[in-house]
């Protein structure tokens, strides 16, 4: 049955009015920050803050089971708390953490699973990846770090790259070869380690939008047994699959991060209403009308986008059923991104090249978010998507 | 259940049928030795009586059940995807709509001819630069005469009436004429999409006229249900855009060049996504919009599902065209039967352009 609305019930609306409530009563009129392009000691500190407060509420967890800190609760209450996380201009969880308790939860060894799941869920733990290589960025079944058997443990060589944030986190998750010769998708393992092991040197890469990655590197770091998440060589399938495919999991909440577009678009319109520009408000010039309706419908287009993700992971199907509809959405919403901000550029004019004082554009809101569009490749390229919408999805050869 | 955006059975059934009933009636290669009519026919309007379509959404009262927006929505999915070509939207939809929506109990006998198969309707509502809304309606009575011109009616050539839009006074009104009644001239207009086109001219007293609904204004009712037309016609687009990229799509694998299949080509790749999320994206805003009727945001979700299908049916046979090369040129060849009618729907009932003007205003 057809519906499109998320909360159909009092007890569903009641739940978002908490949410709201608690949005209101923690983070008062919203606070924008995104790890990926901020650097500020004291913005970091209050997303950690926020997300402290939300772990104490059990939030974070509310759909991992209670054995694990978790509330059992549905996938329909977790994507209503994040739309509402949302519309409220909430920060993104830091880093990778929610991804690193799915893996987790799925694969995790009962004692992995109480020694990390906690810290995750309160947010005192960071977790940061270790997945892109110098060498294997798209084609990431190139990597080359290798994590060779020693006695219980692992020795583990090589270098990563792209790290978002890991500079901000304790512990990180890292794909490496336990099995060289092999096909290259088999003899792929995933480890969890904590960054204070002798053997890593993280070095800072920032990226244009005012945010830090890193190049992590593994000098002979030797890794306890428990350091395996999974079955060893089986982690194309069990972690990347999660990760790649983790917009697959039940009940894929919209994306705190894309979401972000929709705040521009207000600032946009908002600016675009009081500012006149020969002689008339711009928001009354046809051409520019006509790019802020084209603005519009992409946003609207992206939060269907998020219920139909939802509808596909719990319902698996809608009437022309597509599995990579998630990727195809995802990498939409890479290519739409910087369009969208080129758009927003035209629009503006000069002033939008001002990035700070009093003659910037909202604080340089504008100049600041075109940069980071350019932000768009992490998690893999919108061409990436492409090809694998067109092999995966429509069946074209390889 | 929240959020689902699967079919009910009624829906389920719906274009179930629609498609054994249309794929066995008017394939496509039926559509070929179509040229002026259309697929309306008779015996064809008979058999979609029989089975139920013509009363779909009007009252019970008049031989018609109910039917959600969603539940056409179905339907029009299949019609689209069969580029059937009659007069459901025109005389069910949006005349039978109109006149349910405006009209007063002596209307009824009308609907029920409507449901019954008896009447054919055609709205000749808008002039030469199209319309999708009240506003766009010119035509004024002036000394009690309805004197002046109707563009792109279509079917006015097969329909038995008319339902011509006017402003009486300002204010909206709506007269059923027939169709071979002195003072109505009918010429047809030849057409990329190989639909039946028509220009109508008119000039007939007023007085002698059946005004539905008496003298009051009807403009959002009008609205309303050239709203749920335009949503319609994107399910049509939607529908098209699978087949497209089905035929596409197995295209691009069957064809070799330089001694590969030319879809192990990222360029070739491409083209063929970006049908993939035309018409994913088409659907989804349709399905969404059909979801909204009654709700105070409907004509701005209508407005969002014609902009993005009217931008998809340029795309899609576009990319496919790309995709076929010279085969695609071929009038032999089903694409160009798409491509033909992808301009129908890019201007009826709104072009992208007249909602990305709605979405400016209504947002």
């Amino acid at each position: 049955m057809v519906d499109f609305v998320p909360d159909d019930t009092a007890e569903l609306r009641g739940w978002r009015n908490e949410a709201r409530q608690f949005l209101e009563e923690t983070i008062p009129g919203g606070f924008y920050f995104d790890y990926d392009y901020d650097e500020s000691p004291e913005r970091w500190a209050k997303c950690i803050d926020f997300w402290q407060a939300v772990g104490r509420k059990g939030w974070t967890a509310l759909t991992w089971p209670a054995a694990y800190y978790g509330q059992g609760r549905s996938a329909i209450e977790r994507y209503i708390l994040q739309e509402e996380f949302c519309t409220y201009a909430a920060p993104n969880y830091p880093v990778i953490g929610l991804a690193v308790a799915t893996a987790l939860l799925r694969h995790g060894t009962p004692e992995q699973k109480k020694q990390h799941l906690k810290g995750i869920a309160e947010c005192t733990t960071l977790w940061g990846e270790g997945y892109s290589e110098p060498g294997a960025g798209s084609d990431l079944a190139a990597l080359t770090t290798t994590a060779r058997r020693d006695g219980d443990g692992w020795i583990l060589n090589g270098q990563k790259t792209l790290g978002t944030a890991a500079h901000m986190c304790q512990w990180m998750m890292v794909l490496a070869r336990t099995e060289v010769g092999v096909q290259r998708h088999a003899g792929i393992s995933c480890f969890i380690l904590s960054l204070d092991l002798p053997g890593v040197t993280l070095l800072p890469l920032e990226n244009m939008a005012d945010g830090q990655q890193n190049q992590t590197f593994f000098d002979n770091v030797r890794l306890p047994a428990d350091a395996l998440l999974g079955t060893e060589g089986q982690a194309w399938t069990e972690i990347w699959f999660g990760q790649g495919g983790e917009k697959l999991v039940a009940g894929t909440p919209p994306d705190i991060w894309q979401m972000r577009i929709e705040r521009q678009l207000k600032l946009l319109r908002g600016y675009c209403a009081e500012t006149q520009r020969h002689g008339a408000p711009l928001d009354q010039d046809p051409v520019v009308r006509l790019q802020l309706a084209e603005l519009y419908s992409g946003v609207e287009l992206l939060k269907l986008h998020a219920k139909e993700n939802y509808a596909q992971s719990t319902q698996l199907d809608w009437h022309a059923s597509n599995p990579v509809s998630p990727i195809m959405n995802l990498g939409w919403f890479k290519e739409f991104w910087p369009d969208f901000c080129q758009t927003y550029m035209d629009i503006l004019g000069p002033q939008a090249m001002v990035a700070e004082g009093p003659d910037a554009l909202c604080n340089g809101h504008f100049e600041h978010y075109f940069r980071a569009s350019f932000g768009n490749h992490a998690g893999g390229t919108a061409q990436l998507k492409r090809m694998t919408m067109a092999t995966r999805g429509l069946g074209l050869p390889r | 259940m929240a959020i689902d955006l699967s079919f009910n059975d009624t829906q389920t059934m719906l274009r179930d049928s629609a498609r054994e009933f249309f794929g066995a009636k008017l394939p496509l290669t039926k559509l070929r030795e179509r040229t002026t009519k259309g697929d309306f026919s008779e015996a064809i309007w008979r058999e979609m009586a029989d089975l139920g379509w013509l009363g779909m959404g009007l009252p019970e009262a008049c031989g018609g059940f109910a039917c959600s927006l969603s539940d056409f929505y179905a339907f029009y999915l299949e019609m689209g995807r069969q580029l059937v070509d009659v007069p459901h939207l025109e005389s069910v939809v949006v005349a039978g709509g109109l006149i349910a929506a405006a009209g007063r109990d002596a209307d009824h006998a009308t609907l029920a001819a409507i449901a019954a198969g008896d009447t054919v309707v055609a709205p000749a509502l808008f002039e030469e630069n199209g319309g999708h809304c009240a506003d766009d309606v010119h035509l004024t009575i002036d000394g009690g005469r309805l004197r002046g011109r109707k563009m792109y009616v279509r079917f006015a050539g097969q329909a038995s009436h008319l339902l011509v839009a006017a402003r009486d006074g300002g204010r909206l009104a709506l007269f059923l004429v027939e169709a071979t009644q002195p003072g109505v001239t009918i010429t047809s207009l030849p057409n990329i999409a190989r639909t039946p086109l028509y220009r109508v001219d008119v000039d007939l007293l007023v007085g002698e006229l059946a005004r539905i609904g008496g003298g009051r204004d009807i403009t959002a009712e009008f609205n309303e249900v050239i709203a749920r037309a335009a949503i319609l016609l994107a399910a049509e687009v939607a529908g098209a855009g699978e087949r497209i990229l089905e035929f596409t799509v197995n295209y691009a694998k069957e064809r070799s060049q330089f001694g590969v299949p030319i879809g192990k080509y990222q360029a070739i790749q491409y083209l063929c996504t970006d049908i993939a999320l035309h018409y994913r994206h088409t659907s989804l805003f349709a399905l969404h919009a059909a979801s909204r009727e009654g709700e105070e945001d409907f004509l701005l979700r209508a407005s969002l599902a014609k902009a993005e299908a009217c931008r998809a049916a340029g795309a899609m046979t576009f990319a496919s065209h790309e995709v076929h090369a010279g085969i695609g040129f071929m009038e032999d060849y089903d694409l160009q039967l798409f491509t033909r009618r992808a301009k129908l729907w890019e201007n009826l009932y709104g072009d992208r352009r007249a909602h990305l003007e709605m979405i400016a205003r209504l947002a």
